[in-house]
């Protein structure tokens, strides 16, 4: 009886419990992480080929499949007895970072084919945080991040974060933009395209732009809104407002032009950089050009 | 034997009282089905649009940015739309005040993905289509509708979204 109960102690062996290295030890669900193991003196170094087997709320991995021996779930053998898997998680579990949530699990198998499911043959669970990804405020930014031209865009100004040297601007209760594109015509060739000019009075000897226009400090167009807290925002659909297709105009782009970049200038209603300005001086904001997706 | 008698007289007062206290349980009525083929007909007045930035959706950013109210910022409540037919149709959007609409004002309207996935509207103008999915599901009697356009990339990933809550007109 007793030698039975013995070699029945024998035969379950228990699950080893090596130790792991995540790199980078911090990590989102978006980076691409190494997950190193080293089997030293457990029995899972006597195995052979080692696999790894994720699993997340989000749902089933890429390798889901525990009793089988699936080769993308192979190990890379490091030598001496250290085994490591390459994975970024939002491609594993082939799911958004708000879905994979803050942690995910995971162990590491030798091979099923002697019988799935043995205690000898994988190590025990392990489970790794998963950081959030931080949302920066910054002081511009646009909205949504991804857009074509023919979308609702808003471009925002957070005056809190101006750099305290932008004294006029961030005393400034009226915010306009200055704002113009670089854009490809059908027949490939380039163009540029500013809605008002920047300076008063009109440079009428400047032939970039759509005469006929106001300039930036009356054209109510190119005002921002002011979203309260220090922030102004300007929303505009980008093919509609600088009159892709328009043909009342030669100057406007043509039909089937394709913006390549949007320049947004926040500024003041008034600015030193033009001659014979009349009223206070304003300062300006830093420009930034969108790359259209 | 009088105890064995005893027993099971026992026995058979315990059941006959457990069958007395028997009822049947009464459920609640299942309600009225929803049903989203029946449910678009007809015509409906946009309430709110809300445009969704899908990719600070995914990444769980704060919730300031990852949606933008519209309606504050375009006439979308003057934007009607009106789907004629049973299942399918022609239909017309109005849009008195010029929002920022993504697909034909008009054409013909049908139901398409019922095999494959989720049941979508699908809008034919000429040589342009365009598809607009079930937001949320209603009953015909909650007299609402919930339909977005959506943007999606090359791999078919969902980078930008438009939502227009409707009531019925």
């Amino acid at each position: 009886m007793l030698i039975i109960l013995t070699s029945i102690g024998l035969a379950n062996a228990q699950k080893s419990n090596p130790k792991y290295t995540i790199s980078p030890a911090k990590f989102t669900a978006e980076d691409a992480i190494t997950i190193t193991v080293d089997l030293t003196g457990t029995i899972l170094a006597t195995k052979g080929q080692i696999y790894i087997y994720a699993f997340n709320q989000a749902g089933p991995g890429l390798y889901n499949d525990f009793c089988a021996d699936q080769s993308g779930a192979k190990m890379k053998d490091e030598g001496s007895n250290k085994w490591s898997y390459k994975l970024t998680l939002t491609n594993y579990f082939n799911s958004t970072p708000a879905k994979i949530g803050a942690s995910f699990g995971f162990l590491f198998k030798a091979s099923q084919a002697s019988g799935c499911g043995q205690d000898a043959n994988q190590t025990v669970d392990y489970s790794a945080t998963i950081e959030s990804l931080v949302f920066s405020p910054s002081v511009f930014r646009v909205f949504p991040n991804k857009f074509t031209q023919d979308d609702i865009v808003t471009f925002y100004l957070d005056k809190n974060l101006l750099d305290p040297s932008k004294t006029a601007l961030k005393a400034a209760t009226e915010i306009y933009v200055f704002t113009d594109i670089d854009y490809k015509k059908p027949d490939g060739s380039s163009g540029y395209f500013q809605i008002s000019q920047y300076c008063e009075p009109l440079n009428t000897g400047d032939g970039n732009y759509y005469t006929g226009q106001t300039t930036v400090a009356d054209n109510l167009a190119l005002k921002a809104k002011d979203e309260g807290n220090g922030l102004f925002a300007w929303t505009i659909v980008p093919s509609k407002f600088f009159k892709i297709g328009d043909t009342s105009s030669p100057l406007f782009p043509p039909a089937g032009s394709k913006i390549v970049k949007i320049k947004v200038h926040f500024r003041t209603r008034l600015s030193p950089y033009c001659p014979f300005t009349v009223g206070d001086a304003g300062s300006l904001g830093d420009n930034f050009g969108i790359p259209f997706q | 034997m009088k105890n064995l008698k005893t027993l099971f007289s026992a026995i058979a007062m315990m059941i006959a009282v457990t069958f007395m206290s028997c009822e049947k349980i009464k459920y609640a009525d299942v309600g009225e089905a929803i049903s989203l083929q029946e449910n678009i007909k007809g015509t409906w007045k946009v309430s709110t649009a809300t445009q969704i930035d899908n990719d600070a959706v995914n990444k769980n950013f704060p919730l300031a940015v990852q949606k933008l109210d519209l309606t504050s910022r375009f006439p979308y409540n003057t934007v009607v739309f009106a789907f004629n037919g049973e299942t399918t149709g022609t239909y017309t959007i109005t849009n008195a005040g010029g929002a920022p609409l993504f697909f034909p004002l008009t054409g013909t309207w049908s139901l398409d993905g019922t095999k494959n996935g989720p049941v979508r509207v699908k809008l034919v103008s000429g040589t342009q289509t365009a598809f607009l999915d079930f937001a949320k599901a209603y009953r015909a009697s909650d007299n609402k509708l919930s339909l977005k356009f959506s943007r999606a990339d090359s791999d078919g990933k969902v980078f930008l979204s438009y939502e227009f809550n409707f009531n019925r007109n």
